[in-house]
């Protein structure tokens, strides 16, 4: 072994060795190869190269082998089952193409036939057929014979013996031996045209039970038809159903077309409405037809009239009289019904009208019975009752369409003449000026709505009883339906109103208590304005002007005190949705509970009440409560200022308590000032004398007092209120930065340091990998460069030794001519 | 009555133009001898009843001076040669007084009359002796006299607003305020004599329904015109501990003895802290008291038990005071927490503790022991919830940082903000409308882009530190309740069970 080792050590050459010099010998640094033989190792990647690529390089499109895709020839069959395997491929591929665009003859289990209007499509090709054949006998010039041609046409101009016969025959004669000529061609060439179709048809059914015979051998074509699903099912009968798009009967109307319908409604109302009174002016004028009769009886003029009632009274008795006294009961009565329908009736509809008429026949036909029971005395009693009946005129009926009132006292006037049914004339009045009905509508509805707020303002001011308030409503809903025509002219006459009120107040009645015309003003905002928004133009002026109503009356009085928690209870309907605090509200609720104890334990939070001592004590009981029942407080009586019962007391204390709970229940949400706001409250309330009031009062103070303990201790829990810290970066300082865990044999490790290697490894990685891609390319490069010099090289050589010949050939010629053209000189010589 | 009275003090007017002091007073006519006046017989004259009648039933200025030419004023008295009151002066001095102080009401108009010829320096400094001396003497009973007095007092000018023409020299030229002597201190004895009158009525027994008017005209008008402001200490300390009302009245008559003159009150700031309740916020004086307050409170140097006790005590006020006190106070309480860093800790606390119960005591009138510096402002979490919308802004400051400058306490009266609120701009658009537009995202980013742009082009022309802000007008839409309204005295708070307390 060692001697091999010595003679491979020999073999290399050590000029082909390379030293690697270091100048410098770094700590830490690893050492690279010291020696090194680059041209050996180029050596083994050439050998390497040739072993692997160069390899497939060669092979490269040269080394294949032959696949035989012939039918029938791997498995060795015999010659005859070669050739029906290949027949049957041919005629099945065949069929294919053949039969691919085939509408009538599909492959398919179920035949399906073609149709057109109901008929089958083979039916249709026929009748064109028969068609076709009808146009070419026409078009054809073989149809009629040469001869026939000759004769028709009057062709050639010499006359031969024939012709002079055919002269002598009639000219009837010749033209209907022409026409049966005619027919007779085309009945030879239709027998032609059957017999054609009876081959092919006969042929097409051979060859189809030919191929039913052969159907059972092939594979089958594309997809099979699935069975339908009860999915497909349904997704067909969807598809079918969308097709059939249904058409809307009753379209959903826009507004403008809504306002138009309803106007032409109001319209023909009062149309029907006015022609209903003219008839009732007909029926007048058929009076005067009376007078005519009177007229015929034959009297002079100014003495018929005072004749004419004394014949009436005297024909009584006669047999004409009483036909007379009929006829005037009959109409009368008449009247009457008229008039009672149209009044109860709204809705004037045709059906009814003919039940009446109906009904009146029917009571006709009974009095005229009763009539012939009664004496002449009754009768003449009953003409003078109906007379007078008959005597004062009906009342007009409620009109459909109005004119918009110019001012405010027409305003009035129209609502006091129609005062049963002001509602109906509010809503007619409005629908008869849509602002898309006309021009301008939009202002005199507008007016309409200053005219409304300005009768609420009136009907507040007077005196309070149940109709007045009824009217207010009604004002207040006339102004809602208003509102949606124009929110800003709303806003601001609102605006105005709540404006007036505050003036009212600065100026004159700074601390009287207030009147139910501020109270329904400040309830109309909360009605028409959303009260929950974070500001409001119409409803916060509203809240200034009621809290410092609340804070700057004074309470003198019973009267007043309830004045002033009616004020509080339309502030707490404002403030029950949105849960805002309001400080005068809770001062005043306060305030007015100190009036109920005797020992206060602290003073008035508001300056309006009273501190002189019969006053100051106005909602104590110092004695048993002996009036009567609980009854709620007449606002009737307290608004106008009328002497109010001894039972006041207790109304109005119980309703301050109901105050005090609202507060409680809205506030609730408040869990960490709940307590500092209503612990007074509760001190107050539980120092009120209880004993002496009345057992139904006491449960309401005492399930106040109750609750609000309740909730008082559970929301005593506090927390210290503090901000939210923002992180701050602290400052870059200048010290040194010590690592304590520093390896000096490692000093680059961490997170950083290792990502740095991973990526310095990639790199020389890649580097790596084009380097030896670069190689490849250069080395394959090469072996075409060497293969094609080769080529070349035998080219030229081929080359070179055709060239050759031909000189030699052409040198051994030249020197023959040479040698002949010597010849020739000698034997001239 | 008034117009007459108007019209004659227009003609006294008039007389008073056309005679001057102009160094006309030694030069007398030619023709009249100057000791006739002195030298002649004294005429018959009224009595003091007469006299004090004869103002009662006299309705013209002009009817006094009538008189008064008739009568004869000075002479000249026999022993020493020195001009001496005659007896007529003197009763008409002692007719006016018990005029002034009768059982009658006087109206005020008619005393601004007498006060054009009583209240002159001539005859007021006779009349002053006399009326300290009644002053003394008057009971605390007699409503109508005092208020008598007051008004007549309150049209006595002093010498540094107004001198007085003289009375004397119509009827007679030598007066003894003819003396050189006199001429010389002639402003400091009318000034003397202002000062004796007012100590007089300060150190009356003076009636309790007259206090309410006496204690704010004496502290605007009458003690920084006093020779000696710190002799009225006395009224106003007694005025202090009488009642609330007449503490919180008085308050700025002690501050500025306390801050001018050197005067200490024992537990002053208690005294304050217990005149700061709610019912102070619903004064008319509300300005002037939390001005007052402010001042009190604005030195850095107070302990930090007072600061925090009176921010705790503002803080519960707040929750009773009505909208045009809430501004000013909040502003107030944030100021107060700015000025004292120590009470920063009421606002925000690095650890936060759990407590059962708020620990600061509203009834404690002591102010060591309110445990004020132990709490928080959580009266400040309810305003946050207040009804008005700069209210809830301005409770807000909580919840930030503490700002290093203080802010500005600005009063405003309920009618201006109610003004304020008139006038903000509404409309534009309907409700849906902005609703609709709101919700389109895209609308909004090219309205957000579009609209500084234009901010920005105009502040690179007017541009500036102090530039006045260009405020864009913003329009609020304006909403309106989509179901229709129940009756007017129909509709019921849903919230909880209510028995039926009404009905028309």
């Amino acid at each position: 072994m060692g001697v091999d080792k010595k003679q491979k050590q020999r073999k290399t050459n050590p000029f082909e060795l390379k030293f690697n010099k270091s100048k410098h010998d770094i700590l830490g640094r690893k050492k690279g190869a010291q020696v090194g033989a680059p041209t050996a190792s180029r050596k083994r990647a050439h050998e390497q190269r040739e072993q692997t690529l160069g390899v497939e390089y060669d092979r490269k499109n040269k080394i294949s082998k032959i696949v035989d895709k012939r039918l029938g020839e791997k498995d060795g069959k015999s010659e005859e089952e070669k050739g029906a395997m290949r027949f049957t491929e041919e005629r099945v591929k065949n069929y294919k193409r053949a039969s691919k665009f085939n509408l009538t003859d599909d492959g398919d289990e179920e035949e399906e036939v073609l149709t057109h209007k109901g008929k089958a499509l083979s039916d249709i090709e026929k009748y064109d057929k028969s068609m076709i054949s009808d146009s070419d006998d026409d078009e054809e010039p073989g149809n009629l014979g040469s001869n026939m041609v000759k004769v028709a046409h009057f062709g050639g101009g010499e006359k031969t013996a024939e012709e002079h016969v055919r002269e002598k025959i009639s000219r009837e004669d010749m033209i209907s031996n022409l026409i049966a000529k005619t027919k007779l061609a085309r009945h030879e060439k239709q027998q032609q045209k059957d017999e054609l179709e009876l081959m092919t048809e006969s042929l097409d059914s051979k060859y189809q039970a030919l191929m039913g015979k052969m159907k059972a051998s092939f594979r089958p074509t594309g997809r099979q038809p699935l069975e339908k699903d009860d999915y497909d099912k349904l997704t067909i009968t969807l598809k079918t159903e969308a097709d059939a798009r249904a058409t809307p009967a009753d379209r959903k109307l826009s507004e403008e077309e809504e306002a138009l319908k309803e106007k032409e409604r109001l319209e023909t109302l009062e149309a029907a409405r006015i022609s209903k009174n003219n008839a009732f002016f007909n029926a007048k004028s058929h009076l005067s037809a009376d007078a005519d009769v009177d007229i015929d009886a034959g009297s002079k003029a100014d003495a018929r009239k005072v004749q004419a009632k004394n014949s009436r009274f005297e024909v009584k008795f006669d047999d004409e009289g009483g036909l007379i006294d009929e006829d005037t009961v009959e109409k009368s009565r008449i009247l009457k019904k008229n008039l009672d329908g149209s009044d109860e009736s709204d809705d004037d509809e045709d059906l009814e009208d003919e039940e009446e008429d109906l009904d009146d026949l029917l009571e006709d036909e009974d009095e005229l019975e009763e009539d012939s029971d009664d004496e002449e005395a009754q009768e003449a009693q009953k003409v003078v009752k109906k007379a007078k009946k008959s005597a004062p005129e009906p009342a007009e009926t409620l009109p459909f369409v109005f004119e918009m009132p110019k001012n405010y006292k027409k305003f009035c006037a129209l609502l006091e003449k129609h005062s049963e049914s002001m509602d109906l004339v509010l809503e007619r009045l409005v629908k008869c000026h849509h602002p898309s009905l006309k021009e301008g509508n939009k202002k005199r509805l507008n007016k309409l709505f200053l005219l409304c707020l300005r009768w609420f303002d009136d009907m507040s001011k007077e005196e309070l009883t149940a109709e007045s308030v009824k009217e207010m409503n009604l004002a207040q809903e006339t102004m809602h339906a208003l509102m949606k025509f124009d929110i800003q002219y709303g806003v601001r006459c609102v605006r105005a109103l709540i404006r007036q009120h505050w003036k009212g107040r600065q100026d004159k009645q700074k601390s009287s208590p207030v009147s139910f015309g501020l109270i329904s003003a400040i309830r109309l905002v909360s009605g028409l304005f959303p009260v929950a928004d974070s500001w409001h133009p119409v409803v916060v002026p509203a809240l200034f002007l009621a809290t410092e109503a609340l804070c700057s009356a004074k309470c003198a009085n019973l009267n007043a005190l309830a004045k002033q928690i009616q004020l509080a209870n339309a502030i707490v309907e404002y403030v029950s949705e949105s849960k805002r605090y309001v400080p005068e509200l809770v001062a005043f609720a306060r305030s007015a509970l100190l009036l109920a104890v005797t020992e206060k334990s602290e003073k008035f939070a508001t300056n309006g009440f009273p501190i002189s001592k019969p006053h100051t004590e106005m909602l104590c009981f110092e004695e048993k409560y002996t009036g009567p029942a609980l009854q709620p407080i007449s606002l009737t009586t307290i608004f106008n200022n009328s002497p109010s019962d001894p039972s006041l007391k207790l109304h109005v204390l119980r309703a301050l308590l109901s105050l005090i709970q609202h507060l409680r229940v809205i506030y609730s949400n408040q869990n960490e000032t709940y307590s500092i706001v209503f612990k007074p409250f509760l001190r107050i309330l539980e120092s009120i004398q209880a004993k002496n009031l009345p057992a139904e009062v006491q449960e309401e103070l005492e399930t106040l007092c109750a609750s609000m303990k309740a909730e008082i201790g559970a929301k005593c829990r506090l927390v210290h209120l503090s901000l939210v810290k923002t992180e701050k970066s602290m400052l870059k300082m200048l010290e040194p930065r010590f690592e304590w865990d520093f390896d000096p044999e490692r000093p680059h490790h961490g997170p950083k340091d290792e990502k740095k290697k991973l990526t310095k490894n990639l790199r020389n990685e890649r580097r790596g990998a084009i380097k030896e891609l670069r190689k490849d390319t250069a080395f394959l490069a090469r072996k075409q460069l060497s293969s094609v010099k080769t080529k070349d090289r035998a080219r030229i050589a081929a080359t070179k030794r055709v060239m050759g010949g031909l000189m030699q050939q052409q040198g051994e010629w030249n020197k023959e001519k040479r040698t002949a053209d010597v010849e020739k000189k000698k034997d001239k010589k | 009555m008034d117009d007459d009275l108007d019209q004659f003090f227009h003609d006294d007017a008039e007389q008073n133009a056309d005679f001057s002091d102009d160094g006309s007073e030694d030069e007398a006519p030619d023709n009249v001898d100057v000791n006739y006046e002195l030298e002649r017989e004294e005429p018959k004259s009224k009595s003091v009843a007469e006299f004090t009648k004869f103002l009662q039933e006299c309705e013209y200025p002009d009817d006094i001076i009538k008189y008064f030419k008739t009568i004869k004023f000075f002479e000249k008295d026999a022993k020493t040669g020195d001009i001496v009151s005659t007896k007529s002066l003197k009763f008409t001095v002692t007719g006016f007084i018990q005029y002034l102080f009768g059982t009658k009401r006087i109206q005020r108009p008619v005393l601004r009359g007498i006060a054009k010829i009583f209240g002159r320096y001539d005859i007021f400094h006779l009349i002053s002796p006399e009326l300290v001396k009644s002053i003394t003497h008057l009971k605390e009973t007699r409503t109508t006299a005092w208020f008598n007095l007051f008004n007549f007092l309150s049209f006595v000018p002093h010498p540094t607003d107004r001198v007085t023409k003289p009375l004397f020299r119509q009827f007679c030229v030598r007066t003894p305020f003819n003396d050189k002597s006199m001429k010389k201190r002639k402003l400091t004895w009318i000034s003397t004599d202002y000062d004796n009158v007012w100590m007089a009525v300060m150190n009356g027994k003076i009636s309790d329904k007259l206090t309410l008017k006496l204690i704010p005209y004496i502290t605007q008008n009458v003690i920084s015109k006093l020779k000696a402001p710190f002799k009225s200490a006395d009224f106003f300390f007694k005025m202090f501990d009488k009642t609330d009302y007449h503490g919180i009245l008085s308050l700025g008559a002690i501050f500025r003895l306390i801050s001018e003159h050197n005067f200490e009150y024992p537990k002053f700031y208690d005294k304050v802290y217990s005149l700061t309740n709610p019912s102070l916020l619903y004064m008319s004086q509300k300005e002037s008291i939390l001005t007052l307050l402010d001042s009190f409170l604005s030195s850095t140097h107070l302990p930090t038990y007072i600061t925090a006790s009176f921010l705790k005590r503002l803080s519960r006020c707040l929750l009773l005071a009505p909208i045009d006190a809430q501004e000013p106070i909040l502003g107030l309480i944030r100021n107060l927490v700015i000025r004292h860093p120590n009470c920063s800790e009421l606002v925000h606390r690095e650890v936060p503790q759990t407590l059962y119960d708020d620990p600061f005591d509203n009834d404690e009138t002591d102010l060591h022991k309110t445990r004020a510096l132990e709490s928080s402002l959580w009266e400040m979490k309810l305003l946050q919830c207040h009804w008005n919308q700069s209210v809830r802004k301005r409770a807000h400051f909580v919840d930030k940082s503490i700002q290093k400058i203080e802010s500005y306490v600005r009063f405003r009266c309920t009618d201006e903000l109610f003004s304020v609120n008139m006038a903000k701009s509404f409309g534009g658009e309907d409700g849906e409308a902005e609703k609709y537009r709101k919700l389109q995202d895209g609308d909004e980013d090219e309205e957000g882009t579009g609209k500084p742009e234009p901010k920005k082009a105009r502040r690179k022309g007017f541009g500036g530190k102090f530039a006045p802000k260009h405020e864009e007008k913003v329009t609020r839409a304006v909403g309106v309740n989509s179901e229709a309204p129940k009756g007017i005295l129909d509709r019921q708070v849903p919230i909880i069970d209510v028995p039926t307390l009404w009905k028309i």
